[in-house]
């Protein structure tokens, strides 16, 4: 994987410091929904996603800056307060930025959106799909993992949780004088005792204008034609 | 399917039949399709009603589309499972009870993903006996994936509906099943115009049984055999409609449910390796958290692809062309309203004929 050519190797410095403060947010609080429209077709804008290698600097920076801290205040005779038994060590840091890595990899999105249904195709990955039926959040529970989503204000949450603690949320926002969408993730491990967040800016683009348009077909796969979608009907 | 190999039977082979427990645990596995050389002496037509999907007709979710195509899906491969056995007339899969048919085979969908299918069936005939019902379960192995052509995880099932209907049958001799087929007959023309075939049959014991026969020469009974053949008309045009659905859903069909079994195995791993405590050593790797979360895509990707295919041809949004020869009706709602629509427009057919034939 890039990740690991990326690594640096002041991380094992954090190798078995045993403590945190935080493993995983809250369950969350949705405020009044206030839905903003996202659909259409999504491209990836590098030029203003974060870099995952600044990103992972600044959970060691910050996870560096914690260890300090509470060194000191032991040193202080103050009580140290265990966090829920992270050991932050550079494996699992490493680890968890490559999930981060793996999980915002989609470089295309596709918005389906109406009253009832947000459903945000991801290229290569599943869709995230929101039921708006019912006032958030909106459970889905399977043996696999659990999906909790909905508006939250004008920002449209998921929150996956998977076995052995992995837990997922991205925040889908837009502005509303942009034609931008901003998909924050933040990946927790229940041995890092920051979540790794990643920032992924989308631009609005046109699947026609490139001259030809793809779909997903049974029987022959990806079907590329230069036919116009409107010609085809 | 589990080591069975499609044998050829003759009749008095009884000893090869296996039972389908309902208990889980012990479904037995390699059940044998008894397959006639040919069929019974008064080969009876047999109906297998669109399996029941256990949801709402109005749900607009994917999973009720899911379940509403499979009741379609697997009622047609019960209907080919039929005929494999070479021991009946025509088997057609029929959008709802008919007296059309001599045997009826209904069936609800209890349970169905890839490790399990669980139907509740029932098997009677237009006398209104009972031939049985019961709940059947099945599981699949791992070695049931990928489904080959023409092949069916539950394989064992069906052949377990089969060889239970063709055992009643065997049971019969060829009065009765002659006798069988009269009453059907009847109870046919008595949908169509109850009052001029009534008194043909009456109920004993909650069983129609015949009283007197039409005469041979009675000129409606002519016309309720042309009705009854526009009637296969139309379940064999939506037959047509059933094998374009085959063809187009079963390959993404068939991933989703080897998706759901790889997913029901990976769990019960899973579940051992955590009681063994063995996942609390990796616990935050990257190893085992992609392990999770590629489980999750996985199942995700398959099941979304289904949702979207079972989604397009849901049956809500299908319409049936009917081409008689003489017109062209077009049917739109749901598959047991368009037929009923149909059955209503031939009453109608019939009675317009009457008029004009009874003075």
């Amino acid at each position: 994987m890039r990740l690991r050519r990326l690594i640096h190797c002041g991380l094992l410095l954090l190798a078995g410091t045993g403590c945190g403060s935080q493993s995983g947010p809250e369950t969350p609080i949705f405020a009044p929904s206030k839905p903003r429209d996202f659909t259409g077709h999504w491209e990836v804008d590098y030029s203003r996603s974060d870099n995952i290698q600044t990103q992972l600097n600044g959970v060691v920076r910050q996870i560096q800056r914690d260890i300090a801290q509470r060194a000191r205040n032991a040193e202080r005779g103050q009580t140290m307060v265990v966090g829920g038994g992270e050991s932050n060590t550079g494996r699992d840091i490493i680890a968890l930025a490559e999930m981060a890595e793996l999980i915002t990899a989609p470089e295309l999105l596709e918005i389906f959106q109406d009253a009832r249904e947000v459903r945000v195709r991801r290229e290569g990955s599943f869709a995230l799909v929101c039921d708006l039926t019912p006032p958030p959040p909106v459970v889905t529970n399977s043996p696999f993992g659990q999906e909790i989503c909905g508006w939250d204000g004008h920002q449209l949450y998921f929150q996956l949780r998977f076995p052995e603690g992995l837990l997922i949320e991205h925040r889908l926002t837009r502005a509303l004088t942009s034609e931008r969408l901003v998909i924050q993730t933040a990946v927790h491990s229940p041995e890092v005792s920051q979540p790794f967040v990643l920032h992924k800016v989308f631009s609005r683009y046109d699947p026609n204008s490139g001259g030809f348009h793809c779909r997903q077909t049974l029987s022959r796969g990806k079907v590329c034609t230069t036919e116009r979608e409107t010609d085809a009907q | 399917m589990k080591h069975v190999a499609l044998v050829l039977l003759l009749m008095c082979s009884a000893e090869l039949w296996a039972q389908v427990e309902t208990d889980p645990a012990r479904v037995p596995e390699g059940l044998v399709l008894r397959v006639l050389d040919r069929p019974v002496a008064e080969a009876l037509d047999l109906g297998v009603v669109v399996f029941d999907p256990g949801v709402e007709a109005d749900d607009p979710s994917a999973h009720a589309a899911v379940r509403r195509i499979e009741s379609r899906l697997l009622a047609a491969q019960l209907r080919d499972t039929l005929i494999e056995s070479n021991a009946w007339g025509a088997v057609r899969v029929i959008p709802a009870p008919s007296a059309v048919v001599a045997v009826t085979i209904t069936a609800a969908i209890e349970y169905s993903d890839g490790r399990q299918l669980q139907l509740r069936v029932r098997v009677e005939d237009a006398t209104g006996a009972l031939w049985w019902q019961d709940t059947l379960i099945d599981i699949s192995t791992t070695a049931d994936y990928p489904v080959s052509v023409n092949r069916d995880p539950f394989e064992d099932l069906y052949r377990e509906i089969a060889n239970r209907t063709l055992a009643v049958t065997l049971g019969y001799d060829a009065r009765a099943l002659s006798a069988l087929k009269t009453v059907t007959d009847i109870r046919y023309a008595q949908s169509l115009v109850p009052e001029a075939f009534a008194g043909y049959l009456a109920t004993l014991d909650g069983r129609w049984q015949i009283q007197r026969l039409p005469a041979r020469s009675d000129p409606m009974l002519a016309r309720v055999e042309r009705i009854r053949q526009q009637e296969y008309l139309f379940v064999d045009t939506v037959d047509e409609q059933f094998v374009d659905l085959r063809s187009e859903v079963k390959p993404i069909y068939d991933l989703w449910r080897q998706a759901g079994r790889e997913s029901a195995d990976y769990l019960a791993a899973y579940t051992v390796r955590a009681g063994a405590r063995a996942i609390d050593e990796q616990r935050g790797s990257f190893a085992s958290m992609q392990q999770v979360y590629s489980t999750y895509r996985s199942m995700k990707i398959q099941e979304q692809d289904l949702f979207d295919i079972a989604l397009a041809f849901d049956q809500e949004v299908t319409p049936t062309v009917l081409d008689t020869g003489d017109d062209v009706f077009r049917f739109t709602g749901t598959l047991a309203s368009q037929y009923e629509t149909w059955r209503r427009l031939l009453r109608q057919i019939f009675e317009l004929e009457q008029g004009r034939d009874t003075p």
